[in-house]
């Protein structure tokens, strides 16, 4: 009888949420969101590696900067230097918050056996509270590795998303004399090279889970396509139509690819799935349609067209119907890559006879130039959280790959500028 | 037999009285069976009848104090699954800090929602002193509720965690595009977050909203497009937290 009532007042709780619902006010919001102010205590060298203490603490800083969120602060500017061997106790923390600093980060880097561990924590310098405390193991060779991983949790920790700074870029370089694929690190370290083609690679695109590199290749004498898994090497032919397989984008279900096919005369977009197989026309037209990217709830896909006759940027329904011109400055308007929120599209846009980075809405609003200057900036792409762009340039004469945030500020070169980096591609 | 020959049972007293043992004895075969397969698979799990009593008058989570839990250590509810999507070439196998198993631990059905709860139990006079201090920042949030004349709901719980209210007023501000000509409007969303940071039920406060139909889809859409929020504090110890806000045009 006992069991019974308590089942029946288990029961009643559970159907009357009032009964144990409690509410949160969060005041009332008019505002913008400021930057936000962290700092790096210190990387406790506890590993008797003082140089990759200085590269942690580059790194762990770097990654903060860029992913747009964070205003980081030098610690000795602020006169906050802490030097000891266990984590800062609260009055430390709290004290760094009295300089109007909201988040303080304090790591070390130890043995244990043969392996490194990087220790990080996150302390809320209002409170003293620790927000994350992580441990990741690794060796000398993966340091950088882990300090990335821990700079995307102090971004989760944050934001709720996902942080960039393990995410990876995918170009083509002619480092050799021939055009092959590499892959590198967003911050541009660890360049990789992926294709041993002895031909002309382009075009990369990341499956939707980073798993997969399409790609455009003339090792068989002409433009076809194929699939990269990232894991296991293995390749395969995608696509391999007569005339032009190109420019590549993969759905945001990852089930399908839409590609311009030359096949049937002008280029034309077309759906495929990742075998080659089930093919769908979505465009027709004497003039050539190129160029797909899609929007990220996979509903639209924004192309450059010359059908107008210069090429401009239009949207389609995934199905190829309800197409509409997007933008109309300018003479020419190509290469568009939809943000990975979908309120925005970047392109190119040629200005005075150069190709520079421009944005627009996807109703055709609120176009806005981000580059200038000299040389031609190419193949604009954003950073899986929206808030950086990644181009090539020849602005410093080689072309290179260089990132921006979203509002054309900060640019910053990613390679080394002794050979052309081109077609960069942000992993997801 | 009776029934294939064609005859009703019944027709003789005696066959009437067996028909009716049998019936009695068919029934109880069926009702013991039945009292055995819910016996067994039922589980069996002792609730503590005060631990009961005490989820009926708590409005709100009552937080572990960090200095419960060794140094250095953290409950990580999210990263566990998200470091093991970690790229498998990666030769950094990362590992999550080692979690001391909390006080007091309840049987595993029921551990997760009702763990403090129990601790509250057990220290009804400190949980008294607590709620009676105020958390940490205080519930009167920055951002300038007060000072904009706006009257702040009454039902807080205490949550300390000031700097998560700071991250979720940032994110809300950072998606609030209200339409133009929204002077004097206001629009109050009530919306949920889960554990992980997900957003669960996000509904508009008609009662506390003004404005156009616009401006009031533009305050949804704000809470709708700062999906996900950053995951709830690894020491509060529900599951999901139900958050009001009220949207006013921007300053």
């Amino acid at each position: 009888m006992k069991r019974k009532i308590t089942i029946a007042i288990l029961i009643l709780l559970l159907a009357n949420p009032a009964v144990v619902r409690s509410q949160y006010y969060l005041g009332v919001i008019q505002g913008e969101a400021k930057k936000i102010p962290i700092s790096v205590l210190n990387v406790y060298d506890d590993a008797g590696s003082p140089q990759l203490r200085e590269m942690a603490i580059e790194v762990l800083e770097a990654d903060l900067r860029r992913s747009q969120i964070f205003d980081v602060m030098d610690p000795k500017k602020l006169d906050l230097a802490y030097s000891a061997r266990t984590e800062p106790p609260e009055d430390v923390v709290k004290r760094a918050g009295t300089f109007g600093l909201t988040g303080v980060v304090w790591a070390s880097l130890q043995r244990k056996g043969t392996e490194l561990v990087l220790s990080g924590k996150l302390y809320d310098a209002a409170t003293g509270m620790k927000m994350t405390a992580k441990e990741y193991f690794g060796n000398n060779d993966t340091v950088r590795r882990m300090v990335h991983t821990f700079a995307d949790e102090i971004v989760t920790r944050y934001t709720g998303e996902k942080g960039i700074a393990r995410s990876r870029i995918a170009y083509v370089s002619d480092k050799t004399k021939y055009k092959e694929l590499y892959v590198m690190d967003y911050d541009g370290k660890n360049a990789l090279k992926i294709s041993a083609d002895r031909s002309i690679c382009m075009s990369p695109s990341w499956s939707p889970d980073g798993k997969t590199l399409a790609y455009v290749s003339y090792r068989d004498r002409n433009p076809d396509l194929y699939g990269l898994d990232m894991d296991t090497g293995k390749r395969w032919k995608i696509s391999g139509h007569e005339g032009l397989n190109i420019s590549p984008a993969w759905s945001p279900n990852g089930r399908n690819l839409a590609v311009a096919l030359s096949k049937d005369g002008s280029a034309e977009i077309y759906l495929m799935d990742r075998s080659g197989n089930d093919l769908d026309r979505l465009t027709y037209g004497v003039y050539d349609n190129v160029s797909p990217s899609w929007a990220p709830n996979g509903r639209e896909i924004v192309f450059t067209s010359g059908r107008a006759g210069t090429p401009q940027l239009y949207i389609m329904s995934a199905d190829g119907t309800d197409v509409r011109r997007v933008t109309f400055e300018g003479p020419y308007n190509a290469s568009p890559n939809w943000s990975p929120r979908g309120d925005r599209i970047v392109f190119v846009s040629q200005v005075s006879g150069l190709f520079k980075i421009a944005t627009i809405n996807p109703d055709g609003s609120d176009f806005r130039l981000l580059t200038n200057g000299p040389g031609n900036d190419e193949n604009p792409m954003w950073s899986p959280s929206g808030r950086q762009i990644v181009f090539s340039s020849n602005r410093e004469g080689k072309f290179n790959i260089y990132i921006m945030n979203a509002d054309g500020s900060d640019i910053e070169r990613m390679t080394s500028n002794d050979a052309n980096y081109t077609s960069p591609a942000w992993s997801p | 037999m009776r029934l294939l020959s064609g005859k009703r049972i019944g027709q003789s007293r005696p066959e009437l009285a067996y028909a009716v043992l049998f019936s009695f004895f068919l029934h109880g075969i069926i009702l013991f069976t039945a009292l055995f397969l819910y016996t067994s698979a039922t589980p069996k799990t002792y609730v503590p009848p005060a631990y009961q009593v005490k989820l009926v008058g708590q409005p709100a989570e009552i937080p572990r104090e960090p200095s419960e839990r060794p140094a250095g250590s953290v409950t990580p509810p999210l990263p566990k699954h998200e470091e093991k999507a970690a790229p498998k070439k990666s030769t950094i196998p990362q590992r999550v800090a080692k979690t001391a198993p909390a006080k007091g631990a309840m049987p595993e059905l029921a551990q997760p929602k009702h763990r403090p709860i129990n601790e509250e139990v057990a220290k009804p006079e400190e949980t008294a002193k607590e709620q009676h201090a105020g958390p940490v920042g205080g519930p009167s949030v920055s951002g300038g509720g007060a000072a904009s004349g706006v009257s702040v709901a009454t039902a807080q719980p205490d949550f300390k965690f000031q700097y998560y209210i700071d991250r979720v007023r940032d994110k809300i501000g950072q998606n609030w595009r209200p339409p133009p000509d929204a002077k004097d409007a206001k629009a109050r969303v009530i919306f949920t977050i889960n554990r992980s940071g997900w957003i669960g039920e996000v509904n508009l406060d008609t009662g506390h909203s003004s404005g156009t139909f616009g401006f009031k889809q533009a305050a949804v859409r704000a809470i709708q497009s700062s999906n996900p929020f950053p995951p709830l504090p690894d020491d509060f110890a529900k599951q999901s937290l139900e958050f009001s806000v009220d949207l006013m045009e921007k300053e």
